[in-house]
C-alpha cells in the first residue's frame, strides 16, 4: 500500500499570455500555422492553464481554430493510425 | 454597411479557366448587390487538413468585400448550389463601415504600396532571382490588410472615450 500522494509532474507552463506580450500578433483563423502552437498533435486546443494565455485571447482564439476547422486549414481530429 | 470576408474552397480538379468563371460570377454578385470589392485573394491549391468530398486538395479564394446583410445569404445561396465550391466560410469582420472614408483611405495605401512595391521591385531585380519576388508581395499584402482595421477600431474606441 502506498498512500503518499503522487507527486504532481511539472508541464511546461509560459506564465505570459502571448498575444499580450507582443501586440502585433493578431488572432486570425486565416493563419493556421499560428493556430497550429495551440492545438495538441491530436488536435485538441490546449487549455488556458497549459498555454498561459489571458481569458480575452484564449476567447479570440477558441473561436478562430473552429473557424479554421470548419474551412479544412485544421484539423477536427487527428486519427490514430 | 458592414465589411466582410468570404472565403471558399473550390474543387481542385477545375481548369483555371473555370475558376477564374467562378471569381467573376461572384464578385458579379457581390456588385449587383450594391457591394463594394476591397479585395480578392487566390491562394492556390493547398492542402486540407481533413478529406472533403474524398479529396485532400483544394482551392481557396478569398472576397474581401463592404456590403449590407442581405447579400450575405444571397452568396451562400450561390455557394450552395455551385458544385464546385467544397466548403465556404463567411466572417464579418466590421460592424459599421463608411464605404467614402475606407475607399479614400485604401486609395492612399494603394499608392504608398504601389510606390514602395517597385523600390522592392528594384531592389530585388538587383538583388536576386525571380524566385524570391513573389513572396516579399505576398507579405505585403497581409500587413496592408491587417493594419486598416486596427486603425478603424483605434479610432472608433478614441472617437467613443472623447464623447464619454
Amino acid at each position: 500500500m502506498n498512500n503518499k500522494p503522487q507527486r504532481r509532474r511539472p508541464f511546461p507552463r509560459s506564465k505570459v499570455c502571448r498575444f499580450c506580450a507582443d501586440s502585433g500578433l493578431r488572432m486570425d483563423y486565416k493563419d493556421p500555422n499560428l493556430l497550429r502552437i495551440f492545438i495538441t498533435e491530436r488536435g485538441k486546443i490546449v487549455p488556458r492553464r497549459i498555454s498561459g494565455n489571458c481569458a480575452k485571447h484564449q476567447r479570440q482564439l477558441t473561436t478562430a481554430i473552429k473557424r479554421a476547422r470548419n474551412i479544412a486549414l485544421l484539423p477536427f481530429t487527428v486519427p490514430r493510425r | 454597411m458592414r465589411r466582410y470576408e468570404a472565403l471558399i474552397v473550390l474543387d481542385p480538379d477545375i481548369l483555371d479557366d473555370d475558376a477564374k468563371a467562378l471569381k467573376e460570377k461572384f464578385s458579379g454578385i457581390i456588385k449587383d448587390h450594391a457591394g463594394e470589392i476591397i479585395k480578392i485573394e487566390d491562394w492556390g491549391t493547398k492542402k486540407l487538413a481533413y478529406l472533403v468530398r474524398k479529396k485532400d486538395k483544394g482551392r481557396y479564394i478569398l472576397f474581401d468585400f463592404v456590403s449590407g446583410p442581405k447579400l450575405i445569404s444571397e452568396l451562400e445561396r450561390q455557394f450552395k448550389i455551385t458544385e464546385d465550391v467544397m466548403k465556404y466560410l463567411s466572417v464579418k469582420l466590421d460592424d459599421d463601415v463608411d464605404l467614402e472614408a475606407f475607399k479614400a483611405k485604401a486609395e492612399k495605401e494603394a499608392v504608398e504600396a504601389q510606390a514602395s512595391a517597385q523600390a522592392e521591385e528594384i531592389s530585388d531585380a538587383v538583388e536576386t532571382t525571380e524566385k524570391a519576388e513573389p513572396e516579399p508581395q505576398t507579405d505585403e499584402i497581409h500587413e496592408e490588410n491587417d493594419t486598416p482595421p486596427t486603425q478603424t477600431e483605434s479610432a472608433e474606441s478614441s472617437t467613443k472615450e472623447e464623447g464619454q
